[in-house]
């Protein structure tokens, strides 16, 4: 087991005796991936916050189910991806738009987030938000569980028996999900991929 | 390098950066198969470009947010929560009152029956059981003669000791 394992099953049986500062902890430290993996599976800002702050309650709720012999990102992803479908399940019984929808092409879409240290021109920037538009929209239409699985292994060092165990499927239909879904992204995205067009920008 | 190879370097790839050993694995085997080439450069810029996807908007107090949602469940199902909801129940007029208490007693009265009903459906069940099983013994008819049967051995003993002293 990995020493941050270890770090996080430690924190989870100092949460299971009710130490709130070692859970304050663990939602300081999986809150962006675990907000990452929702907001990329039902793409609106508001509902997204809503499920991952469910999910935190639920790991503090569940507590004393955990068991340290089971990889923590593992349990909090599998509770984080149940929940994602059940919104969606939701979703498709009740086919309504929510208002508070952040869509894409919004003003006020997440870049604000956006956090990295290169500095880009402005048309290197409108050109980077297009093509980080491109990719999410590619990734959205992808089935829930090739986009979780590729979502996964990028987001979390999570080992493909890991991803598996999150996805309830076998090493080898995990493996083979992420290889699909990434031959779907690259036959969707091929005129930005082919032109060079995404290239990592200079410093 | 042969096709496997090349592709164990590419899910490698997916995840970190190749060392420089392995860059130049990956660049000997793409000049012997230069038709491998778009592809490589397609799955780098992917896995360059996923990347580089920004995260996701998050509110700043977010940990505020969740650590309060604990603390509001936490208070939900403390004695201090059974404590104000006896405190409201006192607030209600006698109507409202009144009208809780026929409920609790109709649900009472309801499970109750239930719990008879239950009860009679078990001793039904037993009856039947205990029926099953005398059904399964031999028929009265097929035990008419059992008696004569059972003493057929005295009486043949009886004669056999009558045939003996006549014989002597």
């Amino acid at each position: 087991m990995s020493a941050t394992c270890d770090q996080d099953a430690d924190l989870m049986l100092r949460v299971q005796k009710g130490d709130t500062a070692a859970f304050e902890e663990l939602v300081d430290k999986y809150k962006q991936p675990v907000m990452n993996l929702i907001y990329r599976t039902i793409r609106d800002a508001t509902e997204a916050e809503d499920l991952a702050q469910q999910v935190f309650l639920q790991v503090y709720k569940a507590a004393n189910r955990y068991r340290v012999s089971a990889k923590f990102s593992t349990w909090l992803f599998t509770i984080a991806r149940n929940l994602c479908l059940n919104e969606i399940r939701r979703r498709s019984r009740h086919p309504a738009e929510s208002l508070d929808a952040v869509r894409p092409d919004s003003e006020d879409e997440p870049m604000r987030q956006y956090e990295d240290i290169r500095t880009f021109s402005a048309s290197e920037q409108m050109l980077q938000n297009e093509l980080t538009e491109k990719i999410q929209k590619a990734l959205e239409e992808l089935p829930e569980n090739q986009r979780t699985a590729i979502l996964l292994f990028r987001e979390q060092d999570l080992s493909y028996e890991e991803i598996s165990e999150v996805l309830k499927c076998s090493l080898s239909a995990t493996k083979s999900l992420m290889h699909r879904g990434r031959e779907t992204l690259k036959q969707k995205l091929k005129p930005y991929l082919r032109s060079g067009a995404w290239q990592k920008p200079t410093s | 390098m042969n096709q496997l190879d090349y592709n164990k370097l590419r899910e490698i790839a997916w995840r970190q950066k190749l060392t420089a050993q392995q860059e130049a694995e990956i660049k000997a085997y793409l000049a012997n198969c230069p038709e491998a080439r778009p592809d490589w450069e397609e799955e780098r810029i992917l896995t360059q470009s996923l990347a580089q996807l920004p995260d996701a908007p998050l509110a700043f107090n977010f940990t505020a947010q969740v650590l309060q949602a604990v603390k509001r469940q936490e208070a939900e199902a403390s004695p201090a929560a059974i404590v104000k909801w006896w405190q409201r129940l006192r607030s209600l007029g006698w109507g409202y009152r009144s009208a809780l208490a026929a409920v609790v007693l109709g649900a009472g009265v309801l499970s109750y029956q239930q719990y008879l009903l239950a009860l009679s459906r078990e001793e039904l069940a037993v009856s039947i059981a205990t029926v099953s099983r005398v059904a399964a013994l031999p028929r009265v008819t097929g035990l008419r003669d059992f008696d004569t049967i059972q003493h057929l051995d005295d009486v043949v003993a009886v004669i056999d000791t009558k045939l003996l002293a006549a014989l002597q």
